[in-house]
């Protein structure tokens, strides 16, 4: 059985360590905002291609699906065939995952723009151009936006996998923590706790962010 | 390609088929499931009663909506090695209900606010007839809320389980079992030599979640024209929270 | 000013065309009613004016230009529409939302600023609605607001598809009667769409009835209209009460000037005390429902030193 057990969490050790642990949670911020945002980029390209055809939404919604429901375990070990282990794989896992979500977001929140709004702004004299980004893009942003906490909250707990790629993060922490004999809790619980705080904090950020472009929801 | 080829092999291996060899497909596939399974009735359990309850009597309902994302918080792999750790701290085996406690925690947040939601959905004006004809409350849950709400709760339903079955595999870090995790976790500490058998499990554990994710959406299929209700692909998109 | 040559529009799939080979003029200064049942196509012309939707053929002029031969977004600047659920933009405030034409034409902040306060006041509308959204808007409000944005550009002509059409009974009345007052004022040429007979005979100089395969039936005033309609179908769609209706447009100036007296010789008629008095904007329904409802021969009308008593006889005269 165990040897002599560590306390479950110890204090002094995270303050003598605070470097290692904020390296951890810079390279998992790295790989969290990086996959965001090539994912946004991508599903924004997806979503304008999907929106000139319907029934090209059904059919990347069933393609992204199909995609989602592979484990990101099994993904990334059928990845690392080709591209290796590393920030690459892990970053073509993790943006896969986002699609998915983002792209119903957008294309669902460009559809719930009120058809007499965008009507009466072609109307008016508007280029297409224009009612896309000052009438329509503004009002699916809450839509969009809410998609983007729920991709951003999904990727960081899928990060944390990304450790058994030998990639850094806090999974990297959590892994080094159990791997250990006496297993070291405070690792674990740095690691778990940290990425909880993470995922809390961006949803929070996100949501003001939300707040702040949508100043006529508060009204 | 190589690698490919090395893989067939490894597939086509006859001994790995048979059901009574422990480290072969079947068993694995087996456990997996069973595991699986295991944590999904029990975290259906706990969350949908209590979710359709409370969704029917209006009750908790901001806390209601956000639990789901207070679990998509927390990082499967971190509470996998938690539960673990709390279990080699005691006197607790650290092969079964680690993981499946684990599991159920991170099934419950998705399916306890989908079901709440779905309830909550049901269209007010009929809530309203049932009630000015007389039916009770155990009536209406019953004879309407839980019918027009199941297709939305099915999909749920089969979300966790697909999410479940994923962190099952990851299981196999922790434990001596996980499933077709122990061939990718197993494969990959043999280094160049374990390859075939990485991408082997992987290739099964993709297989297997597509298999269960299929068979319950034709599952939820027959419910829906049961029920004689909507179109599952909004109902998915209320799972999954798309519009927020 | 609208002129309309041989318009069709057909759509793929087949089916007889929304409009078909389609003549019309639509004179300055003018407030032309579309109406006919659902599926006439009236919508279908109203939104070929503006090139919202292309014509498959034909030519549209708008004051004596091809309307194709502007970039669509720029011909459109130049047009006011109105539609039925308004369409202001959620997310800007009313003052913005008013100003959305000036500002794409490139006016000045002061200038889009002035002409948004003038309209607020044209069109009976609380300044302190300015800076709001348009959520916090009465239906009403709202309507007067999408009319206020179509004016901003002060264009020539306003094209309005069944504007008053999600407002509830009340508030449709008196917008009605905003539109006419506004019409007194600016002398726009507009084009209305409505569905609703009645609404097109009150506001309508000139009303074009359609038929279900698109035709126009007829293309008259509100008074020929009811006096001789064209056929079997215009008189259907007329409904019941030609007369009566007819009567409710006519008002008693027309008879004033056929019976004048100047006031001081105004003669007893019976018990003149007890006469109805009416204004002479009257109509001669008004007049009819006064002799109607009480035991009088004869109303008394006046308009300014003119003064007659006006009878039944009088009355059914008028409308020969």
């Amino acid at each position: 059985m165990a040897a002599s057990t560590r306390p479950l969490f110890e204090w002094s050790w995270l303050v003598s360590n605070l470097d290692r642990v904020g390296a951890a949670v810079v390279q998992h911020l790295v790989l969290t905002v990086s996959a965001v945002i090539i994912g946004l980029c991508l599903s924004s390209a997806l979503a304008a291609w999907c929106l000139r055809h319907p029934s090209r939404y059904r059919r990347v919604i069933e393609a992204s699906s199909l995609l989602y429901t592979v484990p990101s375990l099994a993904l990334f070990a059928l990845l690392a065939p080709i591209v290796g282990l590393g920030y690459i794989n892990a970053t073509i896992a993790l943006v896969s995952y986002t699609v998915l979500i983002l792209v119903r977001n957008i294309v669902t929140g460009i559809l719930q723009v009120p058809g007499d709004v965008v009507e009466a702004a072609i109307g008016m004299g508007m280029t297409r151009r224009r009612i896309l980004w000052t009438v329509e893009v503004p009002l699916a942003l809450p839509v969009i936006v809410a998609g983007v906490r729920i991709a951003t909250v999904t990727v960081i707990g899928l990060v944390t996998v990304t450790a058994l790629l030998g990639l850094g993060g806090l999974g990297q922490l959590i892994l080094s923590g159990f791997r250990v004999l006496p297993p070291f809790p405070t690792l674990i619980v740095v690691g778990t706790g940290l990425s909880v705080v993470l995922a809390i904090a961006f949803d929070l950020v996100l949501l003001g962010v939300q707040r702040l472009a949508t100043p006529w929801q508060q009204a | 390609m190589e690698l490919l080829v090395d893989t067939w092999q490894w597939l086509a291996e006859p001994a790995r088929w048979q059901p009574t060899v422990r480290n072969g497909i079947p068993y694995r596939i087996g456990e997996h499931l069973w595991v699986s399974t295991v944590a999904m009735l029990i975290a259906a359990m706990a969350s949908i009663p209590a979710a359709v309850m409370l969704a029917h009597y209006r009750r908790a309902e901001a806390w209601s909506s956000s639990v789901v994302n207070l679990g998509r918080a927390i990082p499967s792999f971190g509470l996998i090695v938690m539960f673990w750790l709390l279990a080699s701290r005691s006197e607790i085996s650290t092969q079964f209900w680690p993981l499946v406690a684990a599991l159920i925690a991170l099934a419950m947040p998705p399916m306890f606010t989908n079901s709440y939601t779905a309830i909550r959905s049901v269209d007010p004006e009929v809530l309203d007839a049932a009630r000015g004809m007389g039916m009770t409350d155990a009536g209406i849950v019953r004879h309407i809320e839980l019918l027009l709400a199941a297709p939305i709760i099915a999909v749920g339903i089969r979300l966790a389980y697909v999410q479940v079955i994923a962190t099952t595999a990851i299981g196999a870090i922790v434990t001596d079992g996980g499933g077709l995790g122990r061939f990718i976790v197993g494969g990959f500490a043999q280094g160049r030599g374990g390859w075939p058998m990485v991408v082997a499990g992987a290739i099964l554990l993709a297989l297997v979640t597509l298999l269960v994710d299929r068979t319950l959406h034709f599952l939820e299929g027959r419910l829906v024209s049961a029920a004689g209700v909507g179109n599952t692909l909004a109902a998915t998109e209320v799972a999954t929270g798309a519009a927020g | 000013m609208i002129r309309l040559e041989h318009v069709t529009k057909r759509y793929e799939g087949g089916q007889a065309p929304a409009v078909e080979d389609l003549s019309m003029v639509i004179p300055r200064g003018e407030l032309v009613v579309l109406v006919g049942p659902s599926g006439c196509g009236k919508t279908t012309i109203l939104k070929m004016i503006n090139r919202v939707i292309e014509p498959s053929s034909g030519t549209i002029y708008l004051d004596g230009a091809e309307t194709s031969t502007f970039a669509p977004h720029v011909l459109r600047r130049s047009i006011g529409y109105v539609i039925q659920r308004v369409g202001l933009f959620p997310h800007r405030t009313i003052a913005d939302n008013i100003g959305t034409v000036p500002m794409l034409l490139g006016w000045d902040d002061d200038r889009i600023r002035r002409r948004v306060e003038e309209l607020v006041a044209l069109m009976g509308l609380d300044s302190e609605l300015l800076d709001r959204y348009p959520q916090a808007l009465s239906g009403g409000q709202q309507q007067r607001a999408g009319v206020a944005r179509a004016l901003a550009a002060d264009p020539p002509v306003l094209l309005m598809d069944e504007p008053f059409g999600a407002v509830d009974p009340v508030v449709r009345t008196r917008l009605q009667g905003e539109l006419l007052d506004l019409q007194q004022r600016l002398h726009k040429t507009i084009v209305l769409v409505t569905h609703d007979i009645d609404e097109a005979l009150r506001l309508g100089d000139r009303i074009a009835v359609f038929s279900e395969v698109g035709r126009i039936e007829q293309f008259a005033s509100p008074e020929e209209l009811l006096a001789r309609p064209a056929s079997p179908y215009v008189d259907e769609f007329l409904g019941a009460h030609r007369t009566l209706r007819r009567a409710g447009l006519l008002r008693l100036d027309a008879i004033l000037s056929r019976k004048a007296m100047p006031a001081d010789a105004v003669q007893p008629y019976q018990d003149d005390a007890g006469l109805p008095r009416l204004a002479s904007s009257a109509t001669v329904r008004d007049a009819l429902d006064v002799l109607l409802a009480g035991k009088h021969q004869a109303v008394i009308v006046t308009s300014g030193d003119v003064t007659v008593h006006v009878a039944f006889d009088d009355l059914r005269a008028a409308l020969e």
